[in-house]
């Protein structure tokens, strides 16, 4: 479908989305490189009409009668059957389009509960104070409204690091309902459970929103926090029924379960009404075909931000970093000004406004006198901004829940309203763009969590000895917690004696507990510019390859250059610089394997795990390929570091560098490409290394893009055998001289412990191949660009082609060689 | 490498200092039976039985006569209650006739608080015919706390009046977080509570602070010694007492705890024999006192309590003191005018002003730093004195001149006090040349 075919329907607004939505595709293009669309997918939404359901028998005619007062007089269908669900003690996880009414799917059963037993309290639980903020807006203004009908009052309040000490009594006794984090409750709340005795005696309902945000380490953290809650309600007496809400993700219900150990009700089917929504993909235009250089993403973001202000529609601008927030707003603000009379019709929003000014924001986007407000992720979670026209995404969000949840926050119940997404030139990003039916069609991802990564387990385990003695027929997740508690006994942390085990030690564990790492462990950033002061920190295992001497640290868009790194002290003084250049450092990374798990050749599996028949991709399987998974040891060591020029990403300049070398045990996927297929590649031995490398730089990617995890998430390495140290300087940065006869390329857990992404990956390794292959053949580029195989400045001359010959060798098999 | 081993390589990574432990390890499932009956009679101490459980319970008997320091224990003894409440003007009066005061010092597994800090060692002591009392409370192991708990529950129950130092803000806490836990009764929360640890920072935290800066320059250790002479022969430093504590529990060896258990009573009597020392002062006043120093501090006592003209009394005695430094001197007056000025005795609050406008500077040798700035202040007082009270415009605009001349930090409003002056007087003259 093309924008001009839309029916036009009455309403200057919708004349004017349509308008702008046709000019997307007319971007000025560079001479002669034309033969790549800009527009790369239009597709149209329809509208959806709303479907109702009446409030289950026996809601509280006082919480009736306030909802009424909103002008609710019935639910949505999801809304009645979660509500459903948690009055009949059922937990209940309920997937939620932005702007559905979630909060009534929790709201309304714990306002009924506390309306009629005044004695019942309820935990919420968000992923940021922000969110917690809005929610006791919204929580007060039902509160009153009740009152108004009678009700008594419900006491709500926030609980986290803001709240003042004066007050934190009050609340422990009296708050009906307390809004707080998962670091409140971990290092603030657990630990002092007798003070909360009250809250925990009468919890019949704990509330996690925003479930996605718990994936990763954060998830596998929460997940012990929720172990160690369930210790303490036990130990009070009570059960709390638990209601979640999540953006869409592949495995809701598997994620609420492993999050907190119990059966969970799903909930997946919108009641909400929505208006027609146009999704179109915008990819920046080429202007060096043979360097495979597109356009500036932000640029292009810029222009298609400006066709929709031009036409007078309100919109978000989602960036990818705060730098980038910065620089759009900065574009935006100097080429519109706003209807006249109007200041500030232009805003940027992101972590570390203070709060006054971001709720100035919100209300301006909700009254409309800001017309564009450039934002981070800080707005993709649900903070009330009203519904805008359109959200504009400049880059990919890498996620495909991530980016419905963004492309949300358009969109009215009734009128039309517009997403544009605008790829960068990341590989994920132009996979993406070149591969519409990926995001539209496939199904979101999976969120990944693994509680039992035995650092995570270890330092939770303390927490929990510290709250409550274990018993020594007690359980705390898979692993045989007996075992962890006698192994901290012979350190002094517990003792056993009378059947239990007891905190035996002056320490308050939660402290040295960070919810976003694995290890506490972390280095320091100190800016000596004027005095000193410390501007941030990094964790332990990304500390050398950030913030060796002579980097370049970023914070806030402003520039830092290290000056010296004290690895012992773990302090990294830094001074402010003005350059044009950032560091990227060259990382030696060589994997042992210690145990196989698995290993097969030419198999697959279906993502459930469940062996099939048919191949996922029809004749497109890996035959010949060996998969397997395992626990590897990973020693990584800094060795150097390139200059790459902003905007333009030249290589400028380079450096060496001697920094201690790290080591983790972590757990690795691996491919290993039988040495048949490398001896028939028509190539010398420089260019099949290249072409394994190039390889591994693609499925990096794209098994980021599979895992629904962070850049960070994940490392990739190649063995060579010949890694020693006297040639660390020899080659392109962190490159083996030689390969062996069979390489395997690893991608494992960035992690010590590992967080349980090798064995999905293991699972999904037939369509790892084949997306990598959509991924290097369909990109325009001649050698090898960023976008697929890596720069051919840094990956060589036949990388590309050597690369996708060994995928049509391990796909296709004798029928090309 | 099996699960054994990697947890090893966990909790104590490959490389990291070992951790210094202060007691012994576990080896393996090692585990010790305590045998509370030897405890019992390694510390000198007996059994007691309650519903919930046993409990050890240590009595000691410190005769009227015995010496505390320099002080005799039955002078640590202080009648009157009401007294307190000048030191500490939020705690509410007492309810009945006979006050029953109880002292009560914890020793904890560490100072962080929450679920997992326990009192293993509640000491409780008070005053029978003149005699210090004191009965501590051992756990002599986690599976008996209830029955700990219960036992010092009743001992807290004739009591009308709690005595702690730092007490609001640790002991009471974590001995509520305890019983809580548990889910037992509090009967310290219907009790009156004397924390002695912020009066004794009004009052001394300059001669304490001297010494240490613990405690905010406060440690109790150090009052014992500056104020009751009393020194502590091969005292457990407070760091070591959690790790003799868990020594214990592994072992079943009561023998390291003796020195605890005298660290915890030496800090009861050393509690009452600070707090009566206080007491004392402020029912005395200034012959207590030690010096000018300590009389502005409590005259400051006084003047929280409300007791105007006992702080007056202070601030005139330390005012008074020729042994005393310019700087304490100056301060006297200073808080000895302004108290005045504020009970609305103007012209004695002028008589002050004009006595710091007196001192000279390098009268003990130093320099006084607060000097000039209190000159300034008082020369201004004087000068608003004269001109809004005396109506004299002349002598207030010889005082701002004065002002103005000596340079001190010289400002606009003196310049406007002036021109204002000059005014006031020039129409005062007209008004003269009418009449």
């Amino acid at each position: 479908m093309t924008p001009s075919s839309l029916p036009v329907v009455a309403g200057d607004k919708d004349r004017l989305l349509q308008e702008a939505v046709a000019r997307l595709g007319l971007s000025p293009k560079p001479g002669g490189a034309d033969a790549d669309a800009i527009v790369t997918a239009t597709r149209r939404l329809p509208a959806v009409p709303a479907s109702y359901a009446p409030f289950p028998t026996g809601t509280d005619p006082k919480l009736r009668a306030a909802l009424a007062a909103r002008g609710i007089e019935q639910l949505y269908t999801h809304q009645a059957e979660a509500f459903a669900h948690a009055l009949a003690g059922r937990h209940v996880v309920t997937i939620t389009p932005t702007a559905s009414g979630k909060t009534l799917c929790y709201n309304g059963p714990v306002l009924d509960a506390i309306l009629k037993d005044p004695s019942t309290r309820a935990l919420y639980l968000f992923p940021t104070k922000a969110l917690a903020q809005d929610q006791l807006a919204e929580l007060h203004a039902l509160s009153e409204l009740a009152i108004q009908h009678g009700a008594p009052e419900i006491a709500v309040f926030t609980y986290d690091g803001d709240t003042p000490s004066d007050a934190r009594r009050a609340i422990r006794g009296k708050a009906h309902v307390v809004l707080s984090n998962p670091d409140m409750l971990h290092s603030g709340i657990l630990p002092h459970h007798p003070r909360w005795a009250k809250l925990f005696e009468n919890l019949k309902f704990v509330v996690i929103d925003e479930l996605h945000a718990y994936r990763g380490v954060f998830g596998s953290h929460l997940s012990n926090i929720m172990r160690r809650l369930h210790r303490v309600c036990r130990h009070y007496g009570s059960d709390p029924v638990f209601i979640c809400s999540s953006a869409t993700i592949a495995n809701p219900r598997e994620l609420a379960e492993g999050l907190t150990g119990r059966r969970f009700e799903l909930v997946d089917r919108s009641g909400a009404p929505r208006g027609e929504k146009f999704f179109l993909f915008v990819n920046p235009p080429v202007v060096n075909a043979a360097l495979g250089i597109r356009r500036s993403y932000l640029t292009e973001a810029r222009r298609v931000a400006l066709e929709f202000l031009k036409h007078n529609l309100q919109l978000i601008l989602f960036a990818q970093s705060r730098l980038a927030t910065e620089i759009l707003t900065t574009y935006l603000k100097d080429a519109y000004q706003g209807p006249t009379g109007a200041s500030d019709a232009v805003r940027g929003y992101r972590g570390g406004y203070l709060p006054n000014r971001r709720r100035e924001i919100e209300r301006g986007l909700r009254e409309g006198a800001v017309r564009a407000v450039v934002s981070t992720n800080a707005l993709e979670l649900g903070i009330d901004i009203g519904a805008l026209d359109v959200a504009v995404m400049a880059g990919y969000p890498g996620t495909i829940a991530a980016t419905w949840q963004r492309a949300g926050r358009a969109g009215r119940r009734s009128t039309r309203s517009a997403a544009v997404l605008v790829a960068s030139s990341a590989p994920i990003d132009q996979f993406i763009i070149r591969n519409p039916s990926y995001f539209f069609d496939a199904s979101p991802e999976h969120a990944l969590i693994n509680p039992d990564n035995l650092h995570i387990l270890v330092d939770h385990v303390k927490c929990a000895a510290f709250e409550l003695p274990f018993a020594a027929d007690d359980g705390f997740g898979q692993e045989n917690v007996q075992e962890i508690l006698s192994v901290l006994s012979e350190e002094g942390f517990v003792h056993h004696a009378d059947g239990q085990w007891n905190w035996t030690h002056e320490s308050y564990p939660a402290d040295a507990v960070s919810l976003r790492s694995v290890s506490s462990d972390n280095f320091v950033v100190v800016d000596i510019t004027r005095g000193e002061r410390v501007i941030g920190e990094t964790d332990f295992s990304s500390g050398p390859a950030t913030l060796h001497e002579k980097a370049i640290y970023i914070v806030e868009g402003q520039l830092f250059q290290v000056e010296r790194l004290d690895f012992d002290g773990r302090k990294a003084y830094v001074r402010s610089v003005d350059c044009d250049y950032y560091t990227d450092a060259i990382t030696y990374t060589k994997v042992t394997i210690l145990d196989t798990f698995a290993t097969e050749v030419g198999g697959w599996e279906r993502e459930d795990g469940e062996s099939s028949s048919r191949p996922p991709v029809p004749d497109l399987w890996p035959r010949y390929a060996k998969r397997s998974h395992g626990e590897v040891h990973v020693v990584s060591r800094v060795v150097g570091f390139k200059k790459i020029k902003f905007y333009t990403n030249e290589n400028v300049g380079s450096g060496e560098l001697d920094l201690p070398e790290q080591q983790m045990h972590t757990s690795s996927y691996w491919l290993t490409i039988p040495s048949a297929v490398m001896m028939s590649l028509p190539y010398g031995g420089d260019d099949r290394r290249d072409g394994v490398i190039g390889l591994a730089f693609a499925m990096r990617h794209v098994a980021q893009l599979l895992l629904m995890c962070d850049r960070h998430d994940i490392g990739v390495s190649i063995d060579g055998g010949s890694l020693d140290r006297s040639t660390r300087t020899g080659g392109r940065g962190g490159v083996p001289e030689a390969l062996q006869a069979e390489p395997n390329i690893f991608i494992y857990d960035n992690y010590p412990g590992g967080i349980g992404f090798s064995r999905p990956l293991f699972d999904v390794h037939a369509q790892l191949l084949a997306r990598t292959r959509e991924l290097i053949t369909g990109c325009p580029c001649e050698s090898g660009c960023p976008s697929c195989v890596g720069p051919e400045g840094n990956t060589g001359p036949h990388a590309k082609v050597v690369a996708s010959e060994i995928l049509e060798r391990l796909l296709l098999g004798a029928r090309v060689w | 490498m099996d699960l054994t081993s990697r947890l090893r390589s966990i909790v104590r990574p490959q490389g990291a200092t070992p951790r210094e432990l202060t007691y012994e390890p576990d080896t393996g499932r090692y585990e010790a039976t305590i045998d509370l009956d030897r405890v019992a009679d390694v510390l000198g101490g007996r059994i007691v039985a309650n519903d919930f459980g046993r409990a050890l319970v240590v009595d000691r008997r410190y005769e009227s006569e015995r010496f505390h320091g320099q002080r005799r224990v039955g002078e640590c003894a202080f009648a009157d209650g009401d007294t307190l409440r000048l030191l500490d003007p939020g705690l509410p009066e007492a309810a009945g006739a006979r006050e029953r005061t109880v002292f009560v010092d914890l020793e904890t597994t560490g100072l962080s608080g929450g679920a997992g800090t326990v009192a293993f060692l509640v000491g409780v002591g008070w005053f029978d015919m003149g005699a210090f009392q004191v009965r501590q409370f051992l756990l002599t192991s986690y599976a008996s706390e209830r029955a700990l708990l219960c036992a010092v529950a009743d001992a807290f129950d004739a009591a009308t009046l709690l005595v702690t130092y730092n007490g609001k803000t640790f002991d009471v806490p974590v001995m509520e977080t305890r019983w809580m836990f548990h889910r037992m009764r509090m009967p310290l929360e219907s009790i009156r509570h004397f924390d002695m640890l912020h009066p004794a920072r009004r009052l001394w935290r300059a001669r304490a602070g001297a010494v240490s800066e613990e405690n905010g320059g406060c440690r109790l250790a150090t009052l014992e010694r500056v104020l009751c002479g009393v020194t502590r022969a091969g005292d457990i430093p407070g760091m070591d007492i959690p790790g003799r504590y868990f020594q214990f529990l592994r072992s079943g060896d009561a023998r390291p705890l003796e020195p605890v258990m005298e660290h915890n009573r030496l800090d009861l009597i050393s509690l009452a024999a600070v707090t009566a020392h206080a007491v004392a002062l402020v029912e005395d006043g200034t012959p207590r006192c030690r010096d000018a120093a300590e009389a502005i501090a409590l005259g400051k006592v006084y003047e929280r309590a409300g007791c105007a003209p006992r702080a007056i009394a202070c601030y005139e005695h330390a005012a008074g003191d020729p042994s005393a430094d310019m700087d304490v001197t100056a301060e006297a007056l200073y808080r000895l005018g302004l108290r005045l000025r504020r009970e609305r005795r103007f012209i004695d609050a002028a008589a002050v002003w004009r006595r710091i406008l007196d001192l000279k500077q390098g009268r003990s040798g130093r320099r006084s730093a607060l000097l000039a700035p209190l000159r300034q202040f008082a020369v201004e007082a004087l000068a608003i004195h004269h001109e809004h009270r005396e109506k004299d415009y002349e002598g207030a605009r010889e005082l701002t001149l004065r002002l103005l001349e000596e340079d001190l930090g010289v400002h606009e409003h003196g310049r406007h006090r002036l021109e204002r002056l000059e005014r006031k007087i020039a129409r005062k003259n007209d008004s003269h040349l009418f009449a």
